[in-house]
């Protein structure tokens, strides 16, 4: 039965597809969930990190998944740098300061890189780029193997970190009340900087990894950051297995919609699946935190 | 031990502590009540630095407190149960225990602090990997005191740990206060229920209206004719 080995074939992309997009997403949860802060150039931040690995190509002819390992510390160092220097001092101000702080950094992330580097669509070679595996009967794409297998890798990661460390513990902490967890003795502010700096760490291993995977260009930030809050939406604010969930349904969602509507409608049908949730269960599929 | 001076605070324009002066020495048992909204839980949360106060001083064994953050006063060995426990509802119970081992003076002896509670506490142990949130308010409580009792505090502050709660658990928490205190433990009490506090504590202070009005030891208080009128109900 073709049509079967399609569908099957659709899924298996959506859900390789929707581990990148967790990846993108579970750091603004986190970010989220210690700082109540929702950072719109989130996904901005992403692009930056994919016109690094073009910059570092056409500089030092770096291969993109090698670029990972440079991008990553500095991912991490302009996460905590942006923290202290922009957020920290806004964040017990008026929730509208904060929203059009984070906007704000959209317009100048987008004009910056649009002065630097035009509008023209980019792309970086990598050694993987157009190279295919066999599972069985199904065709995968190696960059989107590595992507989903890196994604997974991290997942589990993350969430041993979460369940079992002094740090993870610190972050459920002020997760479920700051004050609380200030009284443990944990220093709030201290987690808040490196949970923000640990979010865009995340992004400098997403955006590497996408790059087989999308084409470059400037204004593709505020697209991902709405992605990242329809799964955090989808998941519940602030839920990390729930924002797992959220990423596999979307990619499925949009592998499925390519396939059976075509590219006119497939854009749509992660909305609509978003406008469904809200619809039907506005409080995320697995809960969350307001 | 630990000293406040002249202590004013405010929430917006509205005037909550006025000059609030008082010392609690090491290995005593003092009581401050008096009734809702007097100011207790505003002072407490002051000495926490969960909130500052736009006039005075607070000072733990001659150092002031006043530059310090919330979690370095928790370094300092002063540990609060706030009113209402706060404990961490999505926890596990031994998840709250390990919370309140986690700051760096008390994390060393985190196994041997586990015994200790389950000691005082055995109900504790048997619930160990329930979800807080789960717990009755009686348990939670065992489980505030057990948590800030991880934390090894030289100084211990308790915000309304009787509310609303039943009799023999509060004769329980109020057992083992008195136990940390013969075992020279710093305890400050926080309560509306007079009579139980004056019993426990051997001196009290009354706040009324964000003022000190009255201090003394407890049985001197039991006798006062104000203090038996407005809050022993005799």
């Amino acid at each position: 039965m073709p049509g079967l080995m399609i569908f099957f074939q659709a899924v298996i992309q959506g859900i390789m597809m929707g581990s990148v997009y967790f990846l993108m997403a579970t750091g603004l949860s986190m970010i989220f969930s210690v700082t109540r802060l929702l950072n719109f150039a989130h996904g901005d931040f992403m692009v930056v990190a994919m016109y690094s690995c073009l910059v570092l190509f056409v500089g030092l002819k770096l291969d993109p998944y090698v670029s990972i390992f440079l991008i990553t510390p500095l991912m991490f160092g302009l996460g905590l740098l942006i923290y202290r220097f922009l957020i920290r001092p806004v964040l017990r101000a008026h929730i509208l300061m904060v929203i059009q702080l984070t906007l704000g950094l959209v317009f100048i992330v987008e004009s910056g890189l649009l002065l630097i580097f035009t509008a023209d669509f980019k792309t970086v070679p990598t050694f993987l780029t157009g190279s295919k595996i066999y599972l069985g009967p199904f065709i995968v794409g190696t960059p989107l193997l590595v992507s989903f297998l890196t994604s997974s890798f991290i997942a589990g990661f993350l969430f041993w970190v979460l369940k079992t460390t002094d740090f993870g513990r610190a972050i459920r902490a002020i997760a479920q009340s700051p004050d609380a967890a200030a009284l443990m003795g944990i220093n709030v502010g201290r987690i808040q900087m490196q949970v923000f700096g640990l979010g865009f760490l995340l992004l400098g291993i997403a955006g590497p990894m996408v790059i087989p995977l999308l084409t470059m260009m400037p204004f593709m930030g505020l697209h991902l950051t709405l992605f990242a809050f329809i799964i955090l939406v989808l998941g519940g604010m602030g839920n990390f297995l729930g924002a797992l969930l959220g990423g596999l349904i979307l990619g499925v969602a949009e592998a499925l919609g390519y396939l059976y509507l075509g590219a006119g409608f497939a854009p749509a049908v992660p909305y609509s699946i978003f406008v469904l949730v809200l619809l039907f269960k506005p409080q995320g599929l697995l809960g969350g935190r307001r | 031990m630990l000293r406040c001076e002249g202590i004013s605070a405010a929430y917006g324009f509205m005037r909550v502590l006025h000059q609030v002066s008082l010392e609690i020495a090491a290995e005593e048992f003092v009581a401050l009540i008096g009734a809702n909204s007097a100011g207790k839980t505003t002072l407490l949360k002051i000495i926490s630095g969960l909130l500052r106060p736009f006039a005075g001083e607070v000072s733990f064994r001659g150092t002031s407190l006043m530059t310090l953050r919330p979690h370095e006063i928790v370094h300092q060995g002063i540990i609060q149960i706030p009113e209402g426990r706060w404990i961490f509802p999505e926890m596990t119970v031994h998840e709250n225990l390990i919370m309140g081992g986690y700051n760096v003076r008390a994390k060393p002896r985190r196994e041997a602090n586990f015994s200790r509670v389950f000691e005082l506490f055995p109900h504790l142990e048997q619930r160990r990997n329930q979800i807080a949130g789960s717990l009755s308010g009686g348990e939670q409580q065992m489980l505030a005191v057990g948590r800030a009792l991880m934390a090894e505090p030289l100084f211990l502050m308790l915000d309304e740990p009787s509310l609303g709660l039943a009799p023999l658990i509060i004769d329980l928490i109020f057992e083992v206060l008195l136990k940390l205190n013969r075992e020279k433990m710093t305890i400050f009490l926080v309560e509306q229920n007079v009579q139980l506090s004056l019993e426990v504590a051997r001196r009290a202070y009354v706040l009324e209206h964000g003022r000190i009005i009255l201090q003394g030891a407890s049985k001197d208080l039991q006798e006062n004719e104000a203090v038996k009128r407005a809050y022993l109900g005799i």
